[in-house]
């Protein structure tokens, strides 16, 4: 089940919460337990085995962690995890790209099993790994209910889309959380911007985007310079409001019954710098990296050479984390270039302002890597947003899309920058003493969520609108 | 210095958020219960022309890999209570987003493939690689009058919208729908009509009516160019230059010389049958008979309509101008019988009146729209005369013509019958076949083949 449905909003997260506020404190772990699996089950049954699976190994290898009585056993149950762990993603999620390149280098083998990515493994999968890693380095204790840490791995706030929770930010309230007003209230504003996000500007930005990067060669040779430019910027918009939004979903719903996850995004398009984009983007993986990966290798404090390959490895994993697809290692290796060259080269010294534009053209063109997984269509793109081989340098259908949509990216546009939170803190500022500010404060407060709900219940509605020429009844 | 809130103004804060919790969660509840009222749901929208989402069938597999519960999903939003309404709102939301400019263009990324010049057809026209799309349908005996439905209709219609919609091009309240060529299809729609004028050779003419869409008609040379699309003259006359022993109507000759008349809707991807009543005079002098006057029908109109493209655009121009449809009845009856997919046999008119029906029904009023098998039989005439329309629905306004020349005129709509239509002409003595397409659909892989399949 996806956030943004109707099924969603309607009828699993209204059961979902009347229930949860009904049943007595003791049951409502089981609550949100069921409802969990019934959400992960959704997108096929048969996959829940392998999310339960992933989980009870976690779980065992946790207990036999902490009970462990040489370092040697301990060491050995958490490589048994992280061999477990990572097998199982590199057969979900990896086979059948190393499969097929293997088929085209050596003919061998004949055929390529076809395996279904199940929903949510690369989450689920490093939360269990931070899980088992921090109980074996003694950040955490292990938690002693198989259930409870199922709980954890499944909880469908995040199960699915993230963010990537570490266990010791749920620990304590998996058993203990006070919920107050305010949480309550906070976590429904944050849902609903969360909806919004996702079903009126995601989505309109979406269909913006692949009206104008249609697939195949011939179809994108056929777009104008501008038309490509354009599309881009929908898709660079849209891949941004599109995440956020089910970070904010899940830290909106997890914040309506306790649970505090931490923040995933920090408006990344305004970044001074590919690594500040990086502190601000997708957070919660880019610490995963750091924390099992980049710092035990040795992360900053060695030798030039050792931090480059330390980069590498980092950025390479990034790259394929993203997907199994050459255009995802490009593309974290692209990232990796500009990083090292930060570090090395220009070491902050392009002048305020310019910081932006730069980053920001860093960024597009890496979203162009990221959004192509047929080659030929990204040299395509490539070559044509500098107007090689496109149909022109304008076209209609360009000036048709961005004429039609030119209110919506200006609002878009400011809707991925700090504007809007700027605004709400200064009349809370302000409302401390004038009282008109405070009352502008106020009705907004209650009015955005509500009216942020209607509007994307009308976008979800409206996005089953599907005209079909020739049908009849 | 920095003052904080003081109590009583936290409690104010307080309260307005608790109110908004309020209000969050009775529409929440609102939604949850509105969801719950089944027999509100709808099974078919008006807007769309379509049947909604039906609830699946629950079956061990469709369980095990999610598609049932996927399907759930669907179904749930796509019946919602009141949806029309719900989407009407929506779409008025939408409209806030930009400034609709009156020239527009929607899609259209296509690139048409070179249309050979036609000493150049020699090349193409020895293979023989329709051969087997031709010969694989069953051909078993039909039973009188009885059309076996098609599996794959709804395919053939989604393809058939995709074509349609590869580049809308609107302007001043009108869309027009660019044409890209397709070598391969071309191919194999004229290598399919031949063997059908082969098979038919001396007991049935078969005339090839190929319709230009309104781009191709209606738009000017530069204009034409400007949006990218190929020649459709130059494809129609390429078509031609294939044939074999099949007789070609003109067509897009005649429409350009009348293109300041209205010939083509502009707010649905059909022509009117104005335009088919000049494409009727071309079929006349083929065959060398004599073409009525328009003056001789009494007409039937229909107004307002607002079709398929403006369904598509929600076009503001197109809604306040929208088109009329005006209906020719022919002369010696109205009366025909047509055979749904399921086989049912209905009574029904040759134009019907559809003034009561909603406003995006306009085409509908012509032969009952598409439909498998339908039979017209002229009792007026009594020479044992007859006639096989094999189209898709922009035949549907031409057919009325031909009542007034056969004593019975056989209508077949490709996408929905898979008849064999040569055995079916043998069968029933048929003089002519009059296949009769628009250029943009028969530029389909899929669809010409599917057409060879019925040949």
């Amino acid at each position: 089940m996806v956030f943004s449905s109707l099924l969603f909003v309607f009828v699993f997260l209204v059961l979902n919460l009347v229930v949860y506020f009904l049943v007595d404190k003791k049951y409502k772990n089981q609550v949100l337990l069921i409802f969990s699996l019934i959400f992960y089950a959704w997108g096929g049954p048969r996959f829940l085995i392998l999310l339960v699976g992933e989980t009870f190994i976690s779980w065992f290898c946790g207990i036999r962690i902490q009970e462990g009585e040489s370092q040697k056993i301990r060491k050995m149950y958490m490589i048994l995890e992280c061999v477990l762990m990572l097998g199982l993603l590199g057969i979900f999620k990896y086979a059948v790209f190393l499969l097929g390149n293997l088929q085209a280098l050596t003919g061998f083998p004949e055929s390529i099993p076809n395996i279904v990515l199940p929903i949510g493994i690369s989450f689920y999968t490093f939360q269990l790994l931070s899980y088992v890693i921090d109980v074996y380095r003694g950040e955490v204790h292990a938690q002693p209910k198989f259930w409870k840490l199922l709980l954890y791995s499944s909880l469908f706030h995040q199960c699915i889309a993230g963010p990537i929770v570490r266990y010791e930010t749920v620990a304590e309230e998996i058993d203990v959380r006070k919920v107050s007003r305010t949480d309550v209230y906070v976590g429904v504003r944050r849902f609903c911007v969360g909806l919004a996000k996702k079903a009126i500007l995601a989505n309109s930005c979406a269909s913006a985007a692949d009206t104008l990067l249609p697939s195949g060669v011939e179809a994108l040779s056929a777009q104008s310079t501008l038309g490509l430019w354009l599309g881009m910027l929908f898709y660079m918009l849209q891949i941004y409001l599109d995440f956020s939004a089910y970070s904010d979903m899940a830290i909106g719903m997890g914040r309506m019954v306790g649970f505090h996850y931490l923040e995933n995004f920090n408006y990344p398009y305004m970044a001074r710098s590919v690594q500040d984009f990086w502190r601000r983007w997708h957070i919660s993986l880019s610490t995963f990296f750091r924390d099992y990966v980049y710092i035990p290798l040795g992360g900053s404090r060695c030798d030039k050479w050792k931090i480059v390959r330390n980069m590498s490895v980092v950025w390479f994993l990034t790259g394929m984390w993203h997907g199994a697809s050459w255009n995802y290692i490009f593309w974290g290796i692209y990232y990796l270039i500009f990083l090292l060259l930060e570090r090395f080269v220009i070491q902050g010294r392009i002048p305020k302002g310019w910081n932006h534009v730069y980053t920001l053209l860093v960024v597009f063109f890496g979203w162009v890597i990221f959004r192509f997984e047929d080659l030929g269509e990204l040299g395509t793109v490539l070559l044509g947003l500098f107007g090689i081989g496109t149909s022109g340098f304008a076209g209609l259908e360009a000036s048709t899309v961005f004429m039609g949509n030119i209110f919506f990216l200006i609002f878009a546009v400011i809707g991925v920058t700090s504007l809007g939170k700027n605004i709400r803190k200064f009349l809370f500022d302000t409302g401390k003493t004038n009282e008109a500010a405070f009352m502008v404060f106020n009705v907004l407060e209650m009015l955005t969520p509500p009216f942020l709900l209607i509007l994307s219940v009308l976008s979800l509605i409206g996005a089953s609108y599907n005209p079909f020429l020739y049908f009849q009844f | 210095m920095k003052r904080k809130y003081t109590k009583k103004q936290k409690k104010i804060i307080m309260r307005f958020r608790n109110l908004s919790v309020r209000i969050f969660a009775g529409l929440m509840l609102l939604g949850g219960i509105v969801g719950l009222l089944f027999f509100f749901r709808p099974a078919t929208s008006t807007v769309e022309k379509r049947e909604l989402t039906k609830f699946p069938k629950l079956t061990l597999s469709s369980f095990w890999d999610g598609s049932f519960f996927s399907e759930v999903s669907l179904w749930y939003s796509d019946t919602y209570p009141m949806r029309d309404r719900l989407i009407a709102a929506d779409q008025t939301l939408k409209s806030a987003y930009g400034v609709t400019t009156s020239t527009m263009m929607v899609g259209g990324h296509q690139q048409g493939d070179e249309i050979p010049t036609e000493t150049a057809k020699a090349d193409t026209e020895d293979e023989p690689k329709t051969e087997e799309a031709v010969q694989n349908e069953d051909t078993g005996t039909e039973e009188e009058k009885e059309p076996v439905s098609a599996p794959d209709s709804r395919e053939m219609e989604a393809e058939i919208q995709n074509q349609i919609q590869q580049g809308l091009y609107v302007k001043d309240g009108a869309a027009y729908s660019v044409y890209y060529y397709s070598q391969s299809a071309a191919e194999t729609y004229a290598q399919a009509l031949n063997q059908a004028a082969k098979k038919l050779e001396g007991q049935a003419e078969v005339y090839s009516i190929l319709v230009p869409n309104n781009s191709g008609a209606m738009l000017s040379e530069k204009e034409l160019e400007s949006l990218g699309g190929s020649d459709q003259a130059q494809a129609i006359s390429y078509y031609h230059s294939l044939y074999e022993g099949v007789k070609p109507v003109k067509t897009i000759e005649t429409l350009r010389e009348h293109n300041d008349e209205y010939l083509y809707f502009r707010t649905d991807h059909h022509w009117t049958q104005l335009g088919a009543y000049y494409v009727y005079r071309n079929f006349c002098e083929e065959k060398g008979i004599e073409p009525h006057e328009l003056s001789e029908f009494d007409t039937m109109t229909f107004s307002p309509f607002l079709g398929t493209f403006y369904t598509e655009l929600k076009n503001q121009d197109m809604a306040e101008n929208p088109d009329t449809v005006e209906a020719y009845v022919p002369m010696g009856t109205n009366d025909m019988t047509y055979w749904d997919t399921d086989g049912t046999e209905y009574q029904w008119n040759i134009i019907e009146d559809v003034s009561t029906w909603d406003e995006s029904s306009g085409y509908y009023c012509y032969i009952g729209g598409d439909k498998p098998l339908s039979i017209i039989e002229n009792p007026e005439i009594q020479d044992g005369s007859s006639c096989l329309v094999l189209k898709e629905s922009y035949g549907n306004c031409f057919v009325p013509f031909l009542v007034d020349h056969y004593e019975t005129v056989y209508v077949v709509d490709f996408r929905y019958a898979n008849v064999n239509v040569v055995d079916y002409v043998k069968e029933k003595n048929i003089q002519d076949l009059i296949i009769m397409n628009n250029i943009t659909i028969i530029g389909s892989d899929k669809v010409a083949s599917t057409i060879a399949g019925l040949l």
